[in-house]
């Protein structure tokens, strides 16, 4: 009791699942081919690492390639929305069309205008992560206190000047809020473009799995999605951690997911 | 000589509806102006085309006998929310007009210093403004309008936030640096015992359309002080400048 005491929270609320996973199974007798007991999965993530590890290691770099492509994108989109009213007029609508339509059923269209090599991945991923960054990014960019840019205007500051020390460090925690969502998207988007097809990565993988009814290895590969996903979230956060302490010390103690 | 200030007839439209109406005044070299008013008439937009952040659809404003075109130089600006930057410190912010005119604040250090202890934020140099009241955020806002040590500084209800005792806190300190430094000063409010108490001269504004309905001398001696408060002559001026809100406006 004392040692459960002393370990964090969540690491204890992990292993009450992995238990309750493998009790359920034992005491309903559910069979391995549709939910394994995590013993079993725990061998195949040990046995199969190295190609586990190297289809993860591709849709992680398709993921960061259309997560890094879409914060570029959406941040100088956003600056020039914002700089421009009438460019904002014109091109919101479409935005909106566009922000509404489930970007993944374009997929298929994107493999046969682009292929199967990694480019139309990227895309697909782009396509998923860019507009939370460029939604937060506008909204980031219009919290300025009218107060606050009548001030700066006031110092006969050039509007470059002005924006790049007032509008955009302000708009900075808008901007990692939005983020933080896209990188989880961008995983979506990577796993996405694979299933329409790849001949590796771990979405083909779970095609791959599902087509052989191996659950086990399923298991194993949403374990390596799930460790993606948390790992890029975290670096996101530590990357707000250090760009804006001012902003996660005023925070103080938020929801982890609290954006 | 002529005023440093001077508004002449200027009138302002937000669409179908005139905010200013031929708007005249005059503020002297060093002198302390109050605008008093109630909410909507139209002080602020007065006092952003004086600061040359708006501007005027008739009429017009000379600032130090030159015509206001936009945002001009020695301007000090505190509004009624401190509008600090919430990542740098109270040194950082008070150096702001610097950073954004592109100039080296170091020779500026001992004026900064002097603010400083000045407003009674010594200790607090390297605090970021979440860990300060409201009362120090609005006095890091007033030093780093008076940091470029500029030659009119314009105050939108600068306390109009506080509550009441930071806010007379706040009225004598006001007063105290105004007498040190001499500044001409515009200040909005819709504090009439405020007005009356830190002003040379109060100009009483009316709204629907915006103007000013007249224009009292106060000639109370410096510095004012609790006792002033019970001076007959300051309990007058309150009195009339109250009456010609026909009483509709309350304390303040
Ligand atoms: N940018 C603007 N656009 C439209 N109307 C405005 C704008 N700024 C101020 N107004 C209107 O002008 C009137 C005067 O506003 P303001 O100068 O802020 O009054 P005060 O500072 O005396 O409360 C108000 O009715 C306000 O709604
Ligand atoms: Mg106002």
């Amino acid at each position: 009791m004392r040692l459960l005491r002393s370990l964090p929270v969540p690491l204890v609320a992990a292993l009450a699942a992995v238990g309750a996973w493998h009790a359920a199974v034992v005491a309903f007798s559910i069979p391995a081919y549709l939910v394994p007991p995590p013993a079993e999965v725990a061998l195949r993530l040990l046995d199969d690492w190295r190609q586990l590890g190297f289809h993860a290691a591709v849709t992680l770099a398709e993921a960061l390639g259309g997560f890094a492509l879409a914060a570029v994108f959406g941040v100088l989109a956003a600056a020039i929305l914002v700089w421009s009213p009438s460019l904002e007029r014109a091109v919101m609508p479409v935005l909106l069309v566009i922000q509404t339509f489930p970007k993944i059923a374009l997929a298929p269209l994107i493999v046969i205008w682009f292929g199967l090599g990694v480019g139309p991945k990227l895309l697909i991923s782009f396509l998923v992560a860019v507009f939370p960054v460029l939604v937060s990014a506008i909204v980031g960019l219009r919290s300025v206190e009218k107060d606050m840019l009548d001030l700066a205007r006031a110092t006969r500051a050039p509007a470059w000047r002005i924006f790049w020390r007032v509008r955009l460090p302000f708009a900075l925690p808008h901007i990692f809020g939005g983020l933080k969502v896209a990188v989880a998207f961008s995983v979506v988007g990577a796993v996405v473009g694979e299933w329409v097809g790849a001949d590796r990565g771990l979405g083909y993988l779970l095609l791959w799995a599902n087509a052989n009814l191996d659950t086990a290895l399923l298991f194993a590969i949403l374990a390596w999605l799930a460790a993606i996903g948390l790992a890029l979230y975290y670096a996101v956060e530590a990357a707000e951690r250090l760009a804006l302490p001012w902003h996660v010390s005023m925070r103080g103690r938020d929801l982890p997911l609290g954006t | 000589m002529s005023a440093h200030i001077q508004v002449r007839d200027v009138t302002k439209r937000f669409g179908a509806m005139t905010a200013l109406d031929r708007v005249a005044l005059d503020i002297g070299r060093g002198e302390f102006a109050a605008v008093v008013g109630p909410s909507g008439c139209g002080k602020s937009t007065l006092m952003r085309i004086v600061a040359g952040l708006d501007t005027a659809d008739g009429g017009d404003v000379h600032v130090g006998g030159r015509p206001v075109a936009g945002p001009h130089p020695g301007v000090g600006i505190v509004f009624q929310s401190a509008v600090l930057l919430p990542w740098k410190t109270v040194r950082g912010n008070i150096g702001f007009p610097f950073e954004m005119g592109g100039v080296d604040p170091r020779p500026h250090a001992a004026r900064i210093d002097g603010l400083i202890r000045l407003a009674g934020l010594t200790g607090f140099e390297a605090h970021l403004p979440h860990q300060l009241s409201g009362g120090m955020q609005q006095r890091v806002a007033i030093c780093r309008a008076l940091a470029p040590d500029p030659d009119l500084l314009l105050l939108d209800e600068p306390f109009g936030a506080l509550d009441a005792m930071t806010r007379e806190t706040m009225n004598l300190e006001l007063q105290r640096i105004w007498m040190e430094s001499r500044k001409t000063v515009l200040m909005i409010t819709h504090g009439i015992a405020e007005a009356v108490f830190l002003a040379d001269r109060v100009h009483v504004m009316t709204a629907r359309p915006g103007a000013i309905a007249r224009s009292f001398d106060v000639d109370l001696p410096r510095p004012r002080t609790a006792e002033t408060v019970e001076d007959p002559r300051f309990r007058r001026l309150v009195r009339e400048v109250r009456a010609l809100f026909g009483g509709a406006i309350g304390l303040g």
